[in-house]
């Protein structure tokens, strides 16, 4: 089973709160507890992908105009108070397992070395029925 | 440079008798030494370029034939892989894999697609070659100068990735920066004549990426200061203003001027724009220990 793990982040002063503000210990704490994880999954064979977004800065919005061109217009979190800042896409035998796998995402060290018990959104991707 | 410091050791075995000028005498016999490894590596570049682009093997001389100084092939094959009818990723890619000898594999990974993908990217690159039928020769004056462009957009895109990517250490291979390789130190490096190419570059390459490492050079020579000043009409229109390395370039600059707060900040703004994640890493850390030097 397929399932999408993602990590929002809060939009206010991304770069000046949350990991912006941690003494640089902790940052290189943070992201080698990420790239350990990375690691294990792909060891596990769980890992289909794992991905971290651009800043909500860059983000864009793209509509069709009538000829079908692209019309560019800023991201749409201006109002939104989160944003989208990764995910990961895994693969496992239960529901329980892709919990399991959450959890130590959300465990992912900050400030001061304690857990972030950050929440991870979790949803199953949707697959093809299987073959006859 | 390891070729230079190994060729310094037959030069110094012992001899019967002191030459006259012993130092000339030994420069000599190095540059000698040095000449004869560089052509054997250029024949030996030239057997692989043959196979690599899969040309035909009466474009290439005999493996033993003396090649001339003035022709480098590594030049040739350069600009046979900047042909104006690749898109640049293609033309880097191909450059990667025909002049800085790079794995289809270790390309991939460096753009981060899948090894089929790459594969297939190289493999129609070097179909498009073969097809438009230029030889494996000195290109003339007149063709040299149409691709030039192209050569020096591909060099420096090569150069800027290099710089950035995980990989380091496979792509720090094909950093073309002579001057830059050598130093045997960073704190080595020949500044002011890596300022005077970047003055002549940027009369031939009109490339906001030339200008900014221009002004990386300038602050190596005339002081941070200096390169905050250079850095400030960048800022206000072009392709440059807003994008994510003129607000590191400037970072590292006020870092460098002691002004760490405001280094800080510049350090977090580029960090929130660059597509790279091991820069913005790199940033936010950077950021931080600035943080902390200030308090």
């Amino acid at each position: 089973m397929k399932f999408m793990l993602m990590m929002h982040a809060p939009k206010a002063g991304w770069t000046d709160a949350g990991i912006g503000t941690w003494p640089p210990a902790d940052i290189q704490a943070h992201i080698a507890f990420m790239m350990r994880f990375y690691d294990e999954l792909k060891q596990s064979g769980e890992l289909v992908d794992a991905q971290g977004l651009a800043g909500p800065e860059e983000a864009r919005v793209v509509r069709a105009d009538a000829g079908g061109a692209p019309v560019v217009t800023d991201g749409p979190f201006a109002e939104a108070k989160e944003f989208l800042a990764g995910f990961w896409i895994i693969d496992v035998e239960s529901t329980a397992q892709a919990y399991a796998i959450a959890a130590r995402a959300s465990a992912a060290p900050g400030k001061g070395a304690t857990p972030l018990n950050m929440p991870i959104e979790v949803r199953q991707v949707m697959s093809a029925p299987p073959q006859e | 440079m390891q070729s230079r410091r190994h060729c310094w050791r037959p030069a110094c075995s012992g001899r019967d008798g002191l030459p006259a000028s012993p130092r000339g005498w030994l420069i000599h016999v190095a540059a000698r030494r040095l000449t004869d490894e560089i052509r054997a590596e250029i024949a030996r570049r030239r057997r692989e370029a043959v196979v690599m682009l899969e040309m035909t093997p009466e474009a290439a001389p005999p493996p033993d034939a003396v090649v001339p100084a003035d022709q480098d092939d590594t030049l040739n094959l350069l600009v046979m892989c900047c042909h104006p009818a690749l898109t640049r990723p293609s033309a880097i890619a191909l450059t990667l894999r025909a002049v800085g000898g790079l794995s289809t594999a270790e390309i991939a990974r460096a753009f981060l697609v899948p090894e089929p993908t790459m594969a297939q990217r190289i493999s129609r690159a070097k179909a498009s070659i073969k097809a438009s039928g230029i030889p494996l020769s000195r290109p003339s004056p007149v063709k040299l100068n149409d691709r030039l462009d192209a050569v020096l957009h591909v060099l420096y895109l090569i150069f800027n990735e290099g710089y950035t990517a995980t990989g380091g250490a496979t792509l720090q291979r094909t950093d073309l920066s002579a001057v830059h390789a050598e130093a045997a130190r960073a704190e080595d490096t020949d500044w002011p004549q890596i300022l005077a190419l970047y003055g002549v570059l940027e009369r031939i390459a009109d490339n906001p990426m030339v200008t900014l490492n221009r002004v990386v050079a300038q602050s190596m020579v005339h002081g941070a200061a200096a390169g905050l000043k250079a850095l400030a009409p960048l800022d206000v229109a072009g392709r440059l203003a807003g994008h994510h390395r003129l607000h590191a370039v400037r970072a590292h600059l006020l870092e460098r001027a002691g002004d760490r707060a405001a280094a800080a900040t510049q350090y977090r703004v580029a960090a929130g724009k660059t597509p790279s994640l091991p820069e913005q890493r790199y940033l936010l850390t950077r950021a931080a220990v600035v943080d902390t030097l200030r308090s």
